[in-house]
């Protein structure tokens, strides 16, 4: 194991079998991926695509039907891994009976973190998520927001070194969601690993440094999203704004190497152009892949 | 005492769970094995060994301070869920429970008074229990509010142990209270007249065997009644019921300066006779060594059946004072038949006869109680003749009930936090509560049938195993008449023997629910005794635990939390 | 619908709730409602069968369809209960199975009988006996007032206090108890006034009783134990005991007989025998008719009276004459069935001064011949008197020992029994050729009887002949 990389999965498989073992749903086929030690990581994919169930066998929720995979530098089963990890579920699944103060210091107890530390972490915790006027109410009062946030801000209680997020804008209105993204660039900051599952592509776009895109359980894309969003067959010219004799020379320019001018606008987000696109071809051509950069390991099938 | 109380057998029963659950860790390493070698092929020993290293660290270096975490949860879950109100409902009842039982000045038993507390007592936490442990980890596991727990740095093995913690926490806390509100109205609601039944007999029992009419060892008689408790003596005969005490403490009763000898025996009148005089009996004590025999009284003592509890059916044996002749002055202790006096003189001053030392052999005394009345009948068991030492106060038995049941509720949220690894909620709920079933009205016939089954002098049940039953019932046979000669019957004369063998192999891992009932002690005004109830329900109790433990830990370690 | 708030939904819900509610309060209220009016008319509310218990209807609730399987296991449990000699537990669970089944008049009867009875008979102090006797009593009076319409429990109610007080072998102490209870520490010297509030004879309280249970069965409540004559009969039976009871057992707590008391009961049976129980209309079933006879007169006017009291079915198409001989046929049946000319002739006659005698003088001798200081002479001659006069009775009554009672018959070779005895083996003389009673004693009729006393009398145990 390379010693920047936090996670590493070779050839994942995650088959789901029904009651007599016959396959049902193949999840997960043949995944193989590193995430760095600082980056923001994003693992995109339609519904059902795999991602959650990646997620999950992360972190020893459920077992690999095949492959293996190290989260710093441990198997997924071991527990005390989770010493350095941060979770935010899909939707927080937290005790709805207990008030936030209690939950953080439930949580905290689940951890080496004296009572003290506990104490401090939590009241930080809580003014960071914003949540300060509902501290002594119990979760099963809370909005979807401040759910987030709870869980969030539990995820958070051990000072992670690797935070997982699953859909962590779900729920958000827009200016909770940007705080969100505030707060992944903060941990990156940190100098924290950051992994997030998202179906927001301008949020990933935002804050990701790489991403995967999984189609039916099998790994699409991969790359630095500044490399995958990069069109080599195309050059886009930036620059301030031209006037209509200017467009004409550059126009003129361009004809004379032979090349066509297609368009003339102002760049627009692409990581959805980008997704819908490999989406589709997927669904057209099974078994395409883009990869901008050396996969780890090379034995995987493709 | 209706039922043998024999002190419980620690060594064996350890033994036997020692044996039980190496099996049964047989058992489970086997198949770890055998599914090591399916997935891993060749390397499927040392993944055999590392995984089995795994568990045994996930199962010892478990860390308090999250169990406590957990336990804390799982309380407050109770709690907040208003799992207490059944203690509300629990009072209520018992402020009701006078229109069942009040109002009757001429009952003068304590006995239904206090089965009615210790039963509603049962039933009432037995439920909570159950329910309790058998709803929360697969409701966590529903609400997907374990994903988060586990995502930290929790071994699933102190998930569990904080559950089954919490929930016993929480049950014991209520049976805690419960118990008092039922000591104060047992306090309250038993009549005047039976007060005194409000005790704690400690009693020391001996060993019976009878003496036929003829004098000789034998089997007593029968005199009709279906229930083989007691056996009878004939009066006016050599007929007897010899019973041996040993281990006596003499300290004790020379410091008491009396031994208090305690009888509940039963009539039986081959006629009329005088009415209004009761059968009457007669008693001795004699020196196992010496073989000198002393009359109790010159007086002949009444049978007296329906004095529960009270002292009319003690007698005071002062130690001092035995009187050398028959019909001497003395109240008690006129010596007379058996060994002659002058035979045995020489070892003690007749005179100065004593009970601790001339009677008392080693702490060995044995009594004899005949019947007086001619042909009229003594019935004896065992437990009818007892040497009762201080009684204990009836708070202090009754407080051991209480503990027997937390026991038993212990038990149950172990077991029920068991199924809950591996089962929904309904499901296991019924599964432990059939096991409750099972070991406490089933397992006395589950019992009495594989004695049958194994009976080395004529093996095999009455009336055949549960499939020859369900066919005699079918067709309206008795239990002995044959059964036709077919190849239908030999296959179920077959199946019925592989049944019973599985029967008397799996019977151990059933718990004996029969061992947390205290009713029959503390309903008959007995102290309850720690060797053959208190000991026997911790073990039964403690025999469960680690196995439930490991099952519990390894159901829900090798268990997908999330299932699509 | 989606224009409603969930409140107007709700308020919706309630308002439609109330006004379903009002005509259902409505025929429900009592006095005035339709259905309350309907219950009362056909009896069906449970108050109309008797003292409602609310312990027991809530458990009924709470069951829901269960209490069948939880009266059985109840039942199973009770059976090993009695099984086990654990008689308290056993009565707690019978209260129990009771409380379920409150108006199943078997369960009230079995389980009354098993403790007045069985339990009882386990007993070996008499005074235990007894508490069970009461126990099985105060059982089914309970279930008396639990249904008050059972003719049958308040009859049963009366049998146990008639005759297992008045006729087992313990009846001496029983009939003693009954007026001075042995549980002193509750009701000191008086009875238990649960069962005896008037502090009287057993058998007057049984004779209480049974006319309750009379009274239930012509204000057409039927009963399906016996013959309606037989049945009918009992209060009036009850007398009769209670006077032959004051003759031979005398005072229950003296001992002591008392003979104007017993005249004058004896006086009451008569009158109760022929002019009560004698002009009840009874109905006498001679399939496929059912017949509507008074047992007293037997002349022409009365029986002409009978026919008009007829069901229509019985007067079409048959002549008077013959429908006035069916009626006389089963006016004979029913006097056979209870005995009924027996009873009068013996009412009759121990209202007579010879009769009473008789009893007198036999009573004596045998106290006499028993009891110390013993008087074997005076005792001769005290059952010598005793024997004419029962000779003279006899004489002219002969039915009176030709009857099936053998009450008189029983007392009269007694008599001539100790006083053989007296003569022969106290005395050591040879008995006179003639005396009376000795027509009776050599009847071959009576051989059977004469032995049965005979071994009694050497087998005698002291407890009294």
């Amino acid at each position: 194991m390379s010693a920047d990389n936090v996670i590493e999965i070779r050839n994942l498989s995650k088959a789901y079998r029904d009651f007599w073992g016959r396959k049902k749903v193949q999840a997960v086929n043949s995944l193989t991926l590193d995430v760095k030690r600082g980056e923001v990581f994003g693992l995109l994919g339609p519904n059902g695509s795999g991602k959650t169930t990646t997620l999950k066998m992360l972190l020893g929720l459920l077992f690999p039907t095949a492959g293996s995979i190290s989260v710093l530098g441990r198997p997924a089963h071991d527990v005390e891994k989770n010493e350095k990890i941060g979770y935010l579920p899909e939707e927080s699944y937290l005790y709805r009976f207990l008030n936030a103060d209690e939950t953080l210091d439930f949580y905290g107890r689940l951890f080496n973190i004296s009572k003290s530390e506990r104490r401090k972490r939590r009241d930080f915790l809580i003014n960071e998520v914003g949540l300060q006027h509902a501290r002594r109410r119990q979760l099963k009062e809370y909005s979807k927001g401040m759910t987030r946030r709870i869980g969030l801000a539990q995820a958070l209680i051990n000072d992670p070194e690797l935070v997982l997020l699953d859909e962590p804008t779900s729920g958000l209105d827009p200016i909770g969601s940007n705080d969100m993204k505030v707060l992944i660039r903060k941990l990156k900051s940190q100098g924290k690993t950051v992994v997030m599952c998202s179906h927001l592509l301008a949020d990933v776009q935002d804050v990701c440094d790489r991403i995967a895109i999984l189609y039916a359980g099998e790994l699409k894309v991969l790359g630095g999203v500044h490399e995958l969003l990069e069109t080599q067959d195309e050059t886009r010219i930036l620059s301030s704004s031209l006037s209509d004799a200017a467009i004409a020379d550059v126009k003129a320019v361009l004809a004379r190497h032979g090349a066509e001018c297609k368009d003339v606008s102002h760049p627009t987000a692409t990581l959805e152009d980008l997704f819908l696109r490999t989406v589709k071809e997927s669904r057209d051509r099974p078994g395409r892949r883009i990869v901008t950069e050396t996969p780890p390991g090379s034995s995987q099938a493709s | 005492m209706f039922r043998e109380v024999l002190p419980f057998d620690i060594l064996g029963g350890f033994t036997l769970w020692l044996m039980t659950t190496a099996s049964l860790v047989g058992v489970i390493l086997g198949i770890a094995l055998l599914v090591s070698l399916v997935l891993h092929g060749g390397a499927f020993l040392g993944n055999f060994s590392r995984g089995t290293r795994e568990v045994l660290v996930d199962l010892v270096d478990v860390s308090p301070r999250r169990i406590g975490a957990i336990m804390q949860v799982t309380i407050k879950e109770s709690v907040r869920r208003k799992a207490l109100l059944v203690f509300v409902v629990f009072v209520i009842v018992f402020m009701f429970a006078n229109w069942f039982l009040g109002g009757d000045d001429e009952l003068s038993s304590a006995k239904p008074y206090i089965s009615t507390v210790l039963m509603a007592l049962n039933w009432m936490i037995i439920p909570v229990a159950l329910l309790l442990s058998c709803w929360g980890l697969p409701a966590d596991i529903k609400d997907r509010s374990l994903h988060t727990v586990v995502t930290k740095p929790v071994r699933r093995s102190e998930v569990l142990l904080g559950r089954m913690l919490g929930y016993c926490a929480v049950s014991l806390v209520m049976l805690a209270a419960m118990g008092a509100v039922g000591y104060v109205w047992i306090i309250r609601s038993v009549p005047e007249l039976a007060r005194d039944q409000l005790i704690g007999r400690v009693p020391q029992y001996g060993t019976l065997k009878y003496l036929g009419d003829d004098g000789v060892v034998g089997i007593g008689k029968n005199v009709g009644d279906m229930w083989e408790y007691r056996s009878f003596v004939s009066g006016g005969t050599k007929s007897c019921g010899v019973y041996t005490f040993e281990k006596i403490d003499t300290e004790a009763i020379r410091a008491a300066g009396v031994m208090r000898l305690e009888y509940k025996w039963e009539a039986f009148r081959t006629y009329k006779g005088d009415i209004e005089t009761p059968v009457r009996f007669r008693i001795y004590l004699i020196n196992p060594d010496t073989e000198l025999t002393v009359r109790i009284s010159t007086r002949d003592f009444e049978i007296q059946e329906f004095a529960v509890g009270s002292e009319d059916t003690v007698i005071d044996i002062p130690i001092a004072g035995i009187s050398p002749r028959p019909g001497a002055d003395g109240e008690f202790y006129v010596t007379a038949a058996g060994a002659d006096l002058a035979s045995v003189g020489g070892q003690f001053d007749p005179q100065h006869l004593n009970l601790v030392d001339d009677l008392i052999a080693d702490g060995k005394l044995i009594v004899r109680a005949y019947c007086v009345d001619n042909m009229q009948h003594i019935g004896m068991a065992r437990h009818d003749l007892f040497i009762r030492l201080p009684d204990r106060p009836f708070m202090v038995s009754y407080a051991k009930s209480v503990l027997n049941t937390a026991l038993m509720v212990i038990l149950i949220v172990v077991l029920g936090t068991t199924a809950s690894c591996f089962l929904k909620g309904p499901v296991a709920t019924i599964l432990t509560f059939g096991l409750i079933i099972l070991g406490q009205g089933l397992r006395e016939m589950m019992d009495d049938l594989l004695k049958q089954f194994y009976d080395k002098e004529s093996p095999g049940i009455l009336g055949g195993g549960p499939l020859e039953s369900a066919y005699r019932l079918l067709h309206q046979m008795n239990q002995q008449s044959e059964l036709p000669e077919n190849l239908g019957t030999q296959f179920i004369e077959n199946a019925d023997q592989g049944i019973m063998h599985t029967v008397g192999l799996t019977r151990n891992f059933f718990p004996n629910f029969n061992h947390f009932d205290t009713r029959e002690f503390l309903a008959n005004g007995f102290d309850i005794p720690f060797d053959a109830s208190v000991l026997a329900a911790l073990a039964v109790t403690a025999s469960f635990v680690l196995p439930c433990y490991v099952i519990g830990y390894l159901s829900l370690r090798f268990r997908e939390l999330e299932v699509k | 619908m989606n224009r409603l708030t969930s409140k107007q939904r709700k308020l919706i819900y309630l308002i439609t709730w109330m006004v379903l509610m009002v005509p259902i309060g409505l025929m429900g209220m009592p006095g005035q409602g339709i259905l309350a009016q309907r219950r009362i008319k056909y009896d069906l509310g449970e108050a109309t069968l008797g003292a409602v218990d609310p312990a027991s209807s809530t458990l009924n609730l709470v069951l829901l369809g269960m209490r069948g399987i939880a009266a059985n296991l109840l039942w199973m449990e009770a059976d090993h209960l009695k099984e086990t000699k654990n008689w308290s537990e056993l009565e707690q669970r019978v209260n129990s199975i009771i409380l379920l089944q409150p108006h199943f008049k078997q369960v009230w009867q079995y389980q009354s009988w098993n403790l007045a009875y069985n339990v009882s008979a386990e007993c070996d102090r008499v005074q235990d006996r007894y508490y069970w006797v009461k126990r099985g009593i105060k059982f089914m009076m309970e279930g008396t007032e639990r249904n008050r319409h059972v003719p049958e429990l308040f009859h049963d109610t009366g049998f146990y206090l008639g005759n297992k007080i008045g006729t087992s072998d313990e009846k001496l102490q029983f009939r003693r108890y009954f007026l001075d209870d042995p549980m002193d520490e509750i009701y000191q010297d008086g009875p238990d006034d649960e069962i005896n509030p008037e502090g009287i004879d057993n058998y007057l309280v049984a004779r209480q009783w049974y006319e309750i249970a009379n009274q239930l069965v012509e204000d057409d409540y039927q009963q399906h134990k016996m013959a309606e004559e037989l049945f009918l009969a009992y209060p009036y039976r009850a007398q009769i005991s209670y006077a032959t009871a004051l003759q031979s057992m005398g005072n229950p707590l003296t001992e002591e007989p008392e003979w104007d008391k017993s005249r004058e009961a004896w006086v009451r049976a008569y009158d109760g025998w022929t002019g009560e129980f004698g002009r009840i209309l009874i109905e006498v079933p001679i399939p496929p008719l059912e017949i509507q006879i008074r047992l007293e007169p037997d002349d022409e006017a009365a029986f002409d009276e009978m026919l008009t009291q007829q069901t229509e079915s019985f007067i079409e198409n048959v002549p008077d004459a013959a429908r006035l001989t069916v009626i006389r046929g089963a006016q004979d049946a029913a006097r056979q069935t209870c005995s009924y000319i027996y009873w009068r002739l013996r009412c009759n006659t121990e209202q007579n001064e010879q009769m009473a005698a008789a009893r007198r003088s036999y009573f004596e001798g045998k106290r006499l011949f028993y009891e110390a200081p013993q008087d074997f002479t005076a005792a001769q001659a005290s059952l010598y008197s005793s024997m004419e006069s029962y000779q003279a009775v006899v004489t002219e009554f002969p039915e009176l020992i030709e009857a099936t009672d053998t009450d008189v018959l029983e007392d009269a070779l007694k008599a001539v029994i100790v006083w053989q005895d007296i003569i022969i083996n106290k005395h050591g003389e040879t008995l006179p050729d003639d005396y009376p009673l000795k027509t009776i004693w050599e009847d071959p009729r009576y051989t059977y009887a004469k032995e049965e006393y005979l071994s009694q009398f050497l087998a005698w145990q002291g407890g009294g002949l």
